[in-house]
């Protein structure tokens, strides 16, 4: 089969890869119809997530087509349409059963690597690193995922793969940073970075019941893009001051939940800060430029809350610290517990509460997935999100 | 220098002893102490595990078994975590990257996160 291959620093390759098997009872075979290039692929092209071997299939945001299954998937049938959530997870261990997928105790067999590096594991991800268990992703025509009974979720009616797509990563991702915001009648939540994310992000802070959400981004069209389908109030953190206009848009107080959908590869204007994160992390001694959380947290009201949802894979310095003891901050991060969100999410997309669709800009065959990472990356063209069709 | 490991597991102290052949070595050994308590809140059962053996070879053998990940340690971890998951899931969790399942040796040198042309 065809395959989008991680070689090394910015590049990618469509190779000729053997097909998957099954491996486990509990595997499911699915031919991939339609997957996506994550914003987190673009930490993994741009070299800062460690433990990538050459050759690994990318990809953690799919759908397709079941067309094997092993004797232990009872509730799936070859032919069935699902979406497949990118963490793996048992559904049966103590993390499984609280609802805290992306934390599964076995899904990782690289669980002792990564607990090195974090003190303990997360599940293993699709197409992740090897930190993440070595899964081959789904930038694929074909993938192996395992556990099949708990993940995927069968789409039953004739919505079109874009509209329900994205319930694999980043419309769960987005909600559940929403949802950690604790919205209350009245709340005014900041989101930093208008990308997929965080434009998903304000239509749930939305969905939610938010008053006003605000989009903090350098990039127009991000911003025009966020402003005309979702209604965020548009921050551009390169022309004025972010926390001023903050604290002018909430008279004062700041706003009430402030969400970072941005992560690890963080943009900063201020000049020297931002040399002071890139030398750092060139000679290893950060792994993780910090300038959207630390303005997240100093921008937040007294008592309010900041959730991540912008991943970040080591070190960061320069975390205020006081800034959010003395103010009694509340942070709530996690990658996705998406199985906990699928059957809802699905649910609001065939209501018409939602169409996450609306983030897509670029639609690219699989054989042109480098192109995809590129324009992406550069934010070429008005990017915001690329889907492939396999 | 004994080794250690502990895991919470979502089943009985009654199953887990009942199932403890299941396991691979050094976890299947004769002369591996082996404690159960009900974990709290109704999480399962706490398992600890010490193994009184060391790697051969004195102070230097040692050093390089634990580099190597041949080390009683990583060979005891590893396999309290394959028994866990073959009680918890059914069976040893394998990926592309490391199609054995879970073992220290064979994180250091991981097969590219890609399907096999043939069984590994």
């Amino acid at each position: 089969m065809r395959a989008n291959c991680w070689m090394g620093r910015n590049t990618v390759e469509v190779r000729d890869v053997p097909d998957p098997r099954i491996l486990n009872s509990r595997d499911a075979i699915i031919k991939v119809t339609s997957t996506a290039i994550c914003g987190s692929d673009l930490h993994l092209y741009d070299g800062y997530i460690p433990t990538m071997e050459k050759g690994d299939v990318l990809g953690h945001e799919f759908m397709g087509t079941v067309v094997e299954l092993g004797p232990g998937v009872h509730d799936l049938a070859v032919g069935d349409r699902v979406v497949v959530p990118f963490p793996i997870a048992c559904g049966a261990c103590n993390s499984c059963l609280d609802g805290l997928y992306s934390l599964c105790e076995n899904s990782n067999p690289n669980a002792g690597m990564a607990e090195k590096l974090w003190g303990h594991a997360s599940a293993g991800m699709f197409g992740y690193s090897h930190l993440t268990g070595g899964f081959a992703g789904g930038q694929a025509e074909y993938v192996r995922v395992p556990f099949a009974d708990v993940g995927p979720i069968k789409i039953e009616n004739d919505l079109p793969d874009e509209k329900v797509l994205f319930l694999s990563d980043i419309f769960p991702t987005a909600y559940m940073g929403a949802e950690m915001c604790d919205i209350k009648p009245g709340d005014v939540i900041a989101v930093w970075g208008a990308g997929p994310v965080g434009q998903l992000a304000v239509a749930s802070a939305y969905l939610l019941g938010a008053e006003k959400v605000i989009a903090i981004d350098r990039f127009d069209y991000r911003l025009q893009r966020a402003a005309e389908k979702t209604g965020a109030v548009p921050v551009k953190y390169d022309e004025v001051n972010v926390l001023e206009v903050l604290k002018d848009l909430t008279a004062g107080r700041g706003p009430d939940a402030c969400i970072d959908a941005v992560g690890l590869e963080a943009h900063s204007d201020l000049g020297p800060l931002q040399v002071y994160d890139r030398v750092k992390q060139a000679v290893r001694a950060e792994t993780d430029r910090g300038p959207a959380l630390r303005e997240a947290i100093i921008a937040c009201r007294n008592g309010g809350t900041v959730s991540v949802i912008g991943v970040y894979g080591g070190l960061m310095d320069k975390f205020p610290v006081g800034s959010w003891m003395n103010r009694s901050i509340t942070m709530k991060t996690g990658q996705c517990h998406v199985q906990r969100y699928t059957r809802p999410l699905l649910e609001r997309i065939e209501r018409g509460e939602i169409d996450p669709s609306f983030v897509i800009s670029h639609r690219l065959p699989l054989e042109e997935a480098p192109q995809g990472y590129e324009t992406f990356k550069h934010k070429q063209d008005d990017c915001v999100k690329v889907v492939l069709s396999a | 220098m004994s080794a250690y490991a502990a895991a919470t597991i979502t089943r009985s102290q009654d199953e887990i002893a009942a199932r403890l052949a299941e396991a691979e070595p050094p976890l299947s050994d004769e002369g591996m102490e082996i404690s159960y308590a009900t974990a709290p809140g109704g999480r399962g059962t706490e398992v600890r595990v010490r193994l009184a053996k060391s790697a051969p070879g004195g102070a230097v053998g040692q050093k390089l078994a634990a580099v190597i990940g041949t080390d009683p340690q990583r060979r005891l971890d590893d396999a309290l975590r394959r028994f866990k998951q073959v009680l918890e899931t059914g069976a040893v969790v394998s990926s592309e990257g490391s199609p054995g399942g879970t073992d220290a040796k064979q994180q250091r040198s991981q097969e590219p996160a890609a399907p096999a042309p043939t069984s590994r």
